[in-house]
């Protein structure tokens, strides 16, 4: 029975890391991965700014060669007079920028250096194709702009993308925000936003929402609710303790009643992903889309039932 | 609205300094950590929830918005601080709940994805020792061979003992003796008559992006991370902070701005002066100025000759710390600490290289390799939720070289 209950685990296992083919590295690969992740560095570097309005730190980077300055919406909101803003780069030297708009939804900001010369800038990359599980690099400024300090480098993986927010284990601080996030040819991929309380979840905003809304950010435009949730998010509507994942409540007009989820079930499975509590069930659906299908695996008085629901927005749920 | 805030219960700092904190509390709620025996549980809740939803902070931060006058200010910072003292108790607690932590499989951090670098951690492992002190078997720190019978590691965590139990990979138990305490470095040596395994101590040099891994005395690495700033002062983080942007000026410096809420604002000096001298002492550059304060420490009273509309005046500014005040401090320390148990010393240090590997504290001792199997260092301290300190190796084999020669100093 013993050996029974383990072959079957072992299958069970099999199975779950099949679902996530990573192939299992070698010190070679890691090497290979180093000496790109070395060069990107080298050359992003010079471009990775601190900035200040004179209350407070955060980071940018310069996207391109006459002085555009990415950075998070959320630094530029301290400054009310909107008074040009001082920058520092790793070498020490300053400028001064002009603050341009922001999207808060997203926390995208942009900025722009005064002067006319050519600025060291890095290049754009397409945050669609970022994969769960790619190498990144983020650089930023930590704690604020320290003179004969280069800001620390750090890598990681990507865990989350759904195009306007990637979630990383690369760790965030304060003086961080704004400042950016690589792929592993050092291309912008992010911007980094906030972070959570464990190490492993810190919060950078997309570079293609920045891309579609370049016009309207360089015009010195404001928009959108920092910390509101995106009514165009997907959402399914059921209420579960941090680290327990038994429904305690059902949404009335939500994708869960539709599907027909009772309060007492217990949530096993969302799609492939094991859900043990609230969290997990934020990060199953956080790549989702409003309308697309999820399977619950669910355990009803001790039997195991599979659920499908649609899953809807909330402004979905609240025009209904 | 309400139900997403209620459902999405998720922590959210935004980053900035001072950012925003509003941000950080908007999506705040309260989230029990997993623990495994019901006793545990309240104590671990209630640090967690001091640690990372802090209300007695909130109300504190939310004052010290609101009020203006100094001494209250300063009131409110001395609770802050001793709100964040190391505790032996709440590190343990807090570590534990760490270790617990249900990794995501694509984590660098994951054992899985560790296992690549496992030929580097079975190589340098057999010169790598646990520390216990004298009668318990908790784990206090690790050392790292340097010679046949010399180790090092790091000093606070000895906690003032002069001989330890040393065990090495094959479970062998060894006593050691505290032969040499460099506080400066914050390093210990320590000496055995047993036989080691000396790991090899090349100088190097060091590259941003390195990727690097912690060895203790176990065949699974410790933990990976990559070089963040190359070996530099870690000295003086504390020292004077007046909160003005200094520039350049014909007949001194000049102040281009005032910081709000800084020890600049508070003493009255406002843009456009022209800072002449400072305790008597000319300033006629940029760097002058930043020299001067820099090497005051924060607390101290400085007075400055101000050129103002032409006028001569004389200032006098109490200095605050670099990150150090109120409101901003505060929220710098809380996010510190998340998810990370520090170093109860973590600062201070002469010469450290920075890597993002998120240590434990009694994992500091161990040794810190590249992927050609080079020591880069030895981990001193865990600095903060992004960073960790190692001692580069050429220090260390200065020092330790330093000793042999002049063992009794």
């Amino acid at each position: 029975m013993r050996k029974t209950t383990c072959f079957l685990g072992s299958i069970l296992m099999l199975i779950v890391f099949s679902m996530e083919s990573q192939a299992q590295q070698s010190l070679a690969d890691l090497k290979n991965q180093q000496k790109k992740i070395k060069a990107a560095v080298e050359k992003v570097m010079p471009a990775t700014v601190s900035i200040t309005d004179g209350t407070g730190f955060g980071s940018g980077v310069v996207v391109t060669n006459d002085g555009y300055i990415l950075t998070a919406g959320h630094v530029l909101t301290t400054n009310p007079r909107n008074r040009d803003l001082t920058v520092y780069f790793p070498d020490g030297s300053r400028a001064k920028a002009r603050p341009l708009g922001k999207n808060l939804t997203v926390d995208a900001g942009m900025c722009k250096l005064i002067g006319d010369r050519e600025w060291p800038y890095v290049e754009i990359g397409d945050s669609k194709g970022v994969k769960r599980g790619d190498w990144c690099i983020t650089i930023g400024h930590s704690g604020g702009y320290e003179l004969g300090r280069t800001p620390p480098v750090r890598i990681g993986k990507i865990l989350r993308n759904n195009n306007r927010r990637m979630i990383t284990d690369c760790a965030l601080i304060g003086g961080d925000s704004g400042g950016p996030l690589f792929d592993i040819d050092g291309k912008l991929i992010g911007i980094h936003s906030s972070i959570g309380r464990s190490i492993a979840e810190n919060r950078h905003a997309a570079i293609d929402p920045f891309l579609e809304d370049w016009d309207k950010l360089a015009d010195g435009k404001t928009w959108g609710k920092l910390g509101a949730p995106n009514p165009n998010r997907a959402f399914l509507g059921i209420r579960m303790s941090e680290d327990k994942a038994r429904v305690e409540e059902v949404i009335p007009r939500s994708a869960a009643m539709a599907a027909g989820v009772e309060v007492g079930d217990v949530v096993i499975k969302i799609d492939e992903n094991q859900i043990n509590g609230a969290a997990d069930l934020v990060e199953a659906i956080a790549d989702k889309q409003p309308g697309s299908e999820i399977r619950l695996r669910i355990l009803r008085q001790n039997k195991s039932i599979l659920l499908t629901a649609q899953l809807k927005s909330l402004a979905e749920m609240e025009s209904e | 609205m309400t139900y997403q805030r209620t459902i999405d219960r998720k922590m959210n700092y935004g980053i900035a300094i001072p950012g925003l904190v509003l941000l950080g509390f908007l999506m705040a709620g309260s989230s029990p950590v997993a623990a495994q025996q019901e006793n545990d549980f309240d104590k671990i809740f209630d640090e967690m929830m001091k640690e990372f939803f802090p209300p007695e902070l909130r109300k504190e931060i939310e004052s010290l918005r609101e009020k203006q006058s100094d001494s209250d200010r300063e009131e409110k910072e001395g609770t802050l601080s001793s709100f964040y003292k190391e505790n032996r108790k709440f590190q343990e607690l807090k570590q534990r709940e760490l270790q617990n932590r249900k990794m995501d499989r694509m984590e660098k951090q994951h054992p899985s994805n560790l296992e690549a670098y496992r030929p580097l951690s079975e190589a340098v492992s057999d010169s790598v020792v646990a520390i216990f002190g004298d009668q318990s078997d908790r784990q206090l720190v690790y050392a790292t061979a340097v010679t046949d019978h010399l180790l090092v590691t790091k000093a606070d965590r000895l906690e003032g003992l002069t001989s330890v139990t040393c065990r090495d990979r094959k479970n062998r138990s060894m006593k050691a003796k505290v032969v040499k305490i460099d506080k400066v470095h914050d390093l210990a040596i320590l000496k055995t008559d047993f036989k080691l395994s000396p790991i090899s101590r090349k100088a190097k040099t060091y590259e941003e992006g390195s990727f690097l891994v912690s060895v203790g005395n176990i065949g699974s690495p410790l933990a990976m991370g990559t070089l963040a700033v190359k070996p530099r002062s870690v000295i003086g983080k504390d020292r004077g902070f007046l909160g003005v942007e200094p520039a350049p000026s014909s007949s001194g410096v000049k102040i281009e701005a005032v910081t709000e809420g800084s020890a600049a604002r508070r003493a009255g000096i406002m843009a456009d002066d022209v800072v002449t001298s400072i305790d008597k002492i000319k300033m006629s550059t940029v760097a002058e100025l930043v020299t001067a304060i820099g090497s005051k420490k924060q607390g101290e009273l400085i007075k400055l000759d101000i050129l103002r509309n032409g006028q001569k005046i004389q200032i006098e500014a109490t200095l605050d710390g670099r990150n150090q005040r109120g409101e901003r401090a505060a929220r710098f320390e809380v996010m510190r600490r998340l998810g990370a148990v520090l170093s109860r010393r973590h600062g201070e240090y002469p010469s450290v290289l920075e890597h993002d590997t998120p240590l434990l504290p009694d994992q500091c001792g161990s040794p810190l390799v590249d992927l050609d199997q080079r020591i880069v260092g030895i981990n001193i301290a865990r600095a903060g939720r992004t960073s960790s300190y190692a001692l580069p190796i050429d220090l260390v084999n200065r020092i330790v070289e330093e000793f042999q020669k002049n063992p009794s100093r």
